[in-house]
């Protein structure tokens, strides 16, 4: 059956190109462990674009106060 | 001292076949019982002699199946790696014991056909799916035999190798460079797929793949349906009220299986069993008339259910019907008329009729062994890593050496929170990017779903080799937990580099 879930990895190697590790993280999980992280004045350079995507889509939304990814507004 | 020399095995599920490889005239030669394979069947007496394998056993199961003091065996291979025991003569005799009969006679046969000769190794071959259990039985089955196996070869793969090797193009293999084969061998326990493609002096699998339990044998379980069903109706019986022991089936199945040979050939046929089923004491006859495109009807949906198998072999390959140029038909069921039909369809004129195409298999095995052709990986074998690239943990065209390809690795866990580690296996080929990194395994292993504070990431160590059976053992464990898990590859392609400096 074809399914659009992907599964994705979560492993990354112990190795020094795949530094710094906290670069392979999902977003949502860097604010919650290194919330420093997430300033808006370094973020850009500490977290990948992807990180930044991932971590916008697990906002709370300040009108449905849930994490829609700005759904709700349509 | 006799000649030390191995041999090449194509156990099959209705047939096997011992070929070994004779240098000083470069050709392979089959041992055969009067030009045909021996029979995978085996025959139990109660008075304790010695079972008999062969096509003698096969004949006498037409008579002697169900009578008491004979039991008889068939289809052995399809129990591989499943714990399978049978109670002969009340005792309890696993799988690989049975097999082991098959391979003692299979040894015992070739030393009575070349005395000259003694046997110490053999390059067995396996259908594409069979798993690590399947794998470890088999050996198991002909250490018993006293037959050490050096390596085992897809079996559509030494198709490929024996087809090239009695056409005398195993020589100039350079010639055939770029070449595109597809072999589709349909057996009596399972339908095996290969596209295989000649680089250079080199073979290499594209994709594998194929079906186990949809073969022959499974065909005449129809056929059988379907004659039984006809009988019923015709003596106003219902199939609720019948009766039908193990012995007879075995009978119906023989007979059902004659008549699937003889329709190949043939428009129509007729399934003859004397007192084949009971009811309320009565015994009755089953005597009805099948014809060809009846048999189409009754396998119509397993040949469309393999077409769909190639068609999504060669999408994995990334290789369309018109760039196959060759296809070999191997196996009993390949022979059937729709079967080819279908296949034609497909690839037209470019369908290989192999003459002798039993033994085919065994002497690719043979020339493999003979001439040291070592596997090695046709696709590199990957880690899918948190930022969806692929580490190759075993490169393309590296040999496939058991023991040798070892390698730990470890990773840094990038999302603990459900508790698990996903070690996502892929196999990529950078030389054919047409065809996809496709997925083998997903394997989870346990980590800490903690969140510690200072946060500390957590360590996955994982162990990857290769086994003697051709099967990637992966084994991982997070540095924190106290088990892992494990999991073994094994549809794996590989590729064969064949040394032309041996053969000229």
């Amino acid at each position: 059956m074809k399914s659009n879930i992907a599964i994705k990895s979560n492993l990354i190697l112990d190795h020094p190109d795949y530094r710094p590790v906290h670069r392979y993280l999902p977003g949502d999980l860097v604010k919650k462990i290194y919330p420093e992280k997430v300033d808006m004045r370094i973020i850009e350079s500490e977290l990948t674009k992807r990180q930044i995507f991932e971590l916008e889509q697990n906002l709370i939304c300040i009108i449905c106060d849930m994490p829609c990814a700005g759904t709700c507004e349509s | 001292m006799n000649q030390q020399f191995g041999i090449g095995i194509d156990f099959g599920t209705t047939n096997s076949v011992v070929c070994f490889y004779d240098d000083s005239i470069k050709t392979s030669r089959a041992f055969l019982d009067k030009g045909l394979p021996h029979s995978s069947v085996i025959w139990y007496r109660a008075d304790g002699s010695k079972p008999q394998v062969g096509r003698e056993s096969r004949r006498q199961m037409r008579s002697y199946s169900g009578t008491e003091g004979h039991h008889f065996q068939a289809s052995i291979k399809r129990q591989l790696g499943k714990d399978y025991e049978e109670f002969i003569f009340g005792r309890k005799v696993k799988c690989h014991e049975i097999t082991s009969e098959i391979f003692r006679f299979l040894k015992e046969d070739a030393l009575t056909q070349r005395p000259d000769l003694e046997f110490t190794h053999a390059v067995v071959t396996i259908p594409v799916y069979f798993d690590g259990k399947a794998r470890r039985d088999l050996r198991k089955s002909a250490d018993n035999a006293g037959i050490f196996i050096r390596s085992f070869i897809h079996e559509p793969f030494a198709a490929i190798v024996g087809y090239l090797s009695r056409s005398k193009s195993l020589e100039r293999i350079d010639t055939l460079s770029d070449k595109t084969i597809l072999v589709f061998d349909w057996g009596g326990g399972t339908l095996d797929i290969t596209v295989a493609k000649v680089l250079g002096s080199q073979i290499i699998e594209l994709a594998i793949g194929g079906v186990n339990d949809r073969s022959g044998d499974f065909f005449d379980e129809e056929i059988m349906k379907f004659a039984l069903s006809r009988s019923y109706d015709r003596n106003g019986i219902s199939s609720d009220t019948i009766r039908i022991v193990a012995g007879d089936k075995g009978r119906i199945l023989t007979e059902c299986e004659r008549t699937k040979i003889a329709l190949s050939e043939l428009s129509y046929d007729k399934i003859q069993i004397g007192r084949a089923y009971s009811q309320s004491e009565r015994r009755y006859d089953v005597d009805e008339i099948i014809n060809r495109s009846e048999l189409n009807n009754i396998v119509a949906n397993e040949v469309d259910d393999a077409i769909i198998q190639v068609e999504s072999t060669l999408s994995r390959a990334g290789v369309s019907p018109h760039a196959i140029d060759q296809v070999l038909l191997i196996g009993g069921t390949s022979r059937m008329p729709y079967v080819r039909d279908r296949l034609r369809e497909m690839f037209s004129h470019r369908i290989t009729e192999i003459k002798n195409a039993d033994t085919i298999i065994a002497e690719g095995a043979a020339v493999i062994d003979a001439l040291g052709f070592q596997p090695f990986f046709a696709r590199s074998l990957c880690v899918e890593l948190a930022d969806d690239s692929l580490y190759p943990v075993f490169e393309e065209g590296s040999l496939a050496v058991p023991d040798l390809c070892k390698k730990t690795l470890s990773f840094y866990c990038t999302d603990n929170r459900n508790g698990e580690a996903k070690l996502i296996l892929k196999d990529r080929s950078n030389e054919y990017r047409s065809s996809k990194p496709a997925l083998k395994n997903i394997l989870t292993i346990p980590v800490s779903p903690e969140l510690p504070r200072p946060y500390k990431h957590e360590k996955v160590s994982v162990d990857f080799w290769l086994d003697s059976d051709l099967i990637v053992n992966v084994k991982g464990k997070a540095a924190t937990q106290r088990v892992g898990n494990s999991h073994e590859i094994y549809d794996l392609c590989y590729g064969l580099r064949l040394f032309n400096s041996d053969m000229e």
